[in-house]
């Protein structure tokens, strides 16, 4: 292997591929880069067996194409402090090594044993559907932050995002049990397949950041019995599929409510800001009282105090009091965009839901939230 | 620097509160329990105690000691209520407040003296507060760390207000019997008299290298507390109470199904009180303490808030086979516990209804009225000493 590229190229490569490397110990061999020369490119893997990334970038090839493993933390540290130059890399045979030279830097690297890698996933020969990638973006934002944080859980379900693939649209649904978002984006060209695939939702976490530094317009995806691939430019995404039951989602979503809280979002968001300061620790509970035209908020906790605020509504209704956790509503509004939300309810222990009432880049979607029971 | 610690125990809270809503009872000996008949006594008016009354006794024993007592169902958001009433008092001295029940409290009031003048005055003043604006009266002790506090409160019961002298402390503890040190329940006292330490005073004089092979760090601990030193700070954000039951064994057990069968029957005991109490816990612990006194504690939070015993031996016998490895050692102390505790009647709601739990907390409310009846026949089940 002897190659030469870019500084900016290298970097950008590591980085990508960086995200999915493994944290743990189990496995040294996750703690490595994959570099395979191919013509006039090298492809970067890099894999923790959730997830799994590669990355292809252009070089010049003066040697045959071949494989190497190297620590990819270092790469990283690396690539990241070399001066803006043209990089060579190439193997030093007999030594297990291989030299990194940039500008009037040189690195020696140990190679890990390539044998020892695990094979990354194909991608498969037919993809399932494409759509533009500010979309695929826009529903990651807005649908994965809902899910349950994966940590010794036993509805491993929750910790996934829900996709569902449909002729001319797809879901993408996220909830913790207590709460859920979902996002139906319109497809501009038909899907090939229609299914229903659930993926960790910190890997695609992980995706929404990786795609926020490409520059393709496009991501496609495809799917293999255990994986799900999200392809866009030069980057190929991963995700193991989670082999269980989604819940029955379209049941929980109240589509009956008739109680239409409007609100403006920001004025909404910066009072349950305020009121979420003295919640109670444990429920982070904050009450809403609404009647006629008026809206107040309150929280207390025994060992911060109280507070207490009103907000004008923009339509009447009739009456309502209910309490949620602060963070709920707060981790949704956030992310809206819309200038106006409703707050849609029907009493004390049903659930709301939250509709945006404009915004371009909020359009198909919805978010539930159970209220916490409270003696009034 | 000495640190001011309040302890505030309030008297015969519960039977209290019930006095001072209907002031027709005044002078009775009331008894709050569970269920009228088939509970077990939560508190005791001491009018009620003279007779021998006790906390924890079945209610039907309680009747036969005193006929005439007037049996009140638990009002629990009641004493909910005061207590939080209570507790502002607490907070307008000091931000430093460590609730460990509706009905007790630790106060640091160290920073407070510069503005609101000496421990003892503060401490009379939250006294007689308490007494204007609730009629209830507590018992206050006043020293420099939590255990001293708590012995201090307890001596001059009920109304007592004491004071433990800071340059007598050893003075102060030598003629307690050393079931007085917090962890010395009846086997370890055992265990300690056979070496011949009857009183807190013994401990104070026994070498503390003989006490730290005999019982380990836990020795050292015993000693310490025998000296009136105890560094446990107040910790005013622990604020939900957890609720625990550890059984010391006669003889060390090594038998994982024995074990395993007593942890379910604690487990069982604690889920009991929770939905008595109506409260769920989002964590559960359990703790081991092994033949050389070496004690472990191991938790696990659950996705949602339980008072099912079904749901939680079942994370409990978890943590116990996963994260315990007895390696062939006796075991001298099982526990079995939960934290982060809120009421019934704030949870959060569930999205996606389960079923099973639904049906399973029916099941469970059912044997909870069926094993009450049981007691209330018999009186088989031991309650303790």
């Amino acid at each position: 292997m002897e190659f030469s590229c870019g500084r900016d190229e290298m970097v950008f490569g590591v980085k990508v591929a960086g995200r999915a490397l493994g944290r743990a110990t189990s496995m040294p061999i996750l703690t490595g880069i994959k570099l395979e020369t191919q013509g006039n490119q090298l492809n970067l893997y890099a894999t923790d067996l959730e997830r799994a990334i590669w990355c292809s970038v252009p070089i010049e090839n003066s040697g045959g194409d071949e494989v190497v493993v190297l620590n990819g933390e270092l790469l990283s540290k690396i690539a990241n402090t070399l001066p803006a130059d043209k990089l060579t890399m190439k193997i030093v045979k007999g030594t297990g090594k291989v030299e990194i030279v940039c500008g009037g830097a040189t690195f020696d690297l140990f190679m890990l044993p390539k044998e020892d890698y695990p094979e990354i996933p194909t991608l498969p020969g037919k993809r399932i559907c494409q759509l533009a990638k500010p979309q695929l973006e826009r529903a990651l934002e807005l649908t994965t932050f809902s899910a349950h944080m994966a940590r010794d859980t036993s509805r491993l379900s929750l910790t996934g995002v829900d996709l569902v693939l449909e002729k001319n649209s797809l879901k993408m649904v996220a909830t913790n049990g207590y709460r859920l978002a979902l996002k139906e984006e319109k497809l501009e060209s038909a899907a090939n397949v229609e299914g229903e695939f659930l993926a960790a939702a910190d890997s695609l976490r992980d995706l929404a950041s990786i795609l926020s530094q490409l520059k393709a317009e496009q991501v496609e995806l495809y799917q293999s019995d255990n994986y799900l691939f999200f392809k866009s430019g030069p980057v190929v995404f991963v995700a193991r599929l989670i082999d269980e039951e989604y819940p029955d989602f379209d049941k929980v979503v109240p589509r009956d409510n008739t109680i239409g809280l409007l609100l403006d979002r920001q004025v909404f968001l910066n009072a349950l800001q305020r009121a979420q300061i003295t919640a109670a620790e444990e429920s982070d509970a904050v009450i809403l009282n609404a009647s006629g035209t008026k809206l107040q908020l309150s929280s207390q906790a025994a060992e911060k105090g109280e507070a207490q605020e009103t907000l004008e509504l923009k339509k009447k209704i009739s009456e309502v009091k209910i309490s949620f956790r602060a963070e709920y509503l707060i981790d949704a509004l956030k992310r809206v965009k819309s200038d106006e939300v409703t707050l849609w309810l029907a009493d004390a222990e049903s659930a709301g839901l939250l509709e945006p009432s404009d915004s371009e880049d909020d359009r198909g979607f919805l978010y539930v939230c159970m209220p916490i029971r409270m003696d009034f | 620097m000495t640190r001011k610690i309040l302890h505030v125990d309030m008297d015969a809270f519960y039977a209290s509160v019930e006095v001072t809503d209907n002031p027709a009872l005044v002078g009775q000996p009331v008894i709050v329990g569970g269920d009228l008949r088939r509970g077990v006594v939560s508190s005791a008016s001491y009018e009620a105690r003279t007779f021998g009354v006790r906390s924890a006794m079945p209610v039907s024993q309680a009747l036969r000691l005193c006929p005439h007592a007037i049996v009140l169902k638990n009002r629990f958001s009641r004493y909910r209520e005061v207590s939080q009433n209570i507790r502002k008092i607490f907070l307008s001295y000091t931000s430093l407040v460590e609730p460990l029940s509706l009905d007790e409290a630790f106060l640091d009031v160290t920073a407070s003296e510069a503005v609101l003048g000496p421990v003892v005055k503060i401490g009379r003043e939250i006294k007689q507060r308490i007494h204007e604006e609730t009629g209830l009266t507590c018992s206050v002790g006043v020293a420099p760390n939590k255990f001293l506090a708590k012995i201090a409160s307890d001596l001059k019961k009920p109304n007592g207000f004491v004071v433990v002298p800071i340059d007598n402390i050893e003075n102060f503890l030598k003629d307690m019997p050393i079931r007085r040190l917090w962890g010395v329940g009846a086997v370890t006292e055992k265990k300690l008299q056979e070496l011949g330490i009857q009183k807190i005073s013994d401990l104070q004089h026994f070498s503390l290298d003989d006490i730290v092979r005999r019982f380990g760090k836990w020795g050292l601990h015993l000693h310490k507390l025998a000296h009136g030193i105890d560094n446990r700070p107040v910790e005013p954000n622990r604020e939900t109470k957890s609720i625990s039951r550890e059984t010391t064994f006669l003889e060390d057990l090594y038998d994982i199904v024995a074990l395993k069968s007593v942890m379910r029957e604690l487990a069982e005991d604690v889920a009991r009180d929770l939905r008595e109490e109506e409260l769920v816990a989002k964590t559960v612990q359990i703790k081991i303490r092994f033949e050389n006194f070496e004690t472990i504690t191991r938790s696990r939070s659950l996705d949602e808030p339980t008072n099912l015993t079904e749901r939680l031996w079942q994370v409990a016998e978890k943590l116990f086979d996963e994260r315990v490895k007895l390696n062939r050692r006796g075991v001298r102390l099982v526990g079995v516990g939960v934290e982060h505790v809120s009421s019934v009647h704030q949870a959060q709601l569930s999205l996606f209804e389960d079923t099973a739990s639904k049906k399973q907390e029916k099941l469970e409310r059912v044997v909870d009225s069926l094993q009450k009846k049981l007691e209330n026949q018999t009186i088989k089940r031991g309650l303790g000493p």
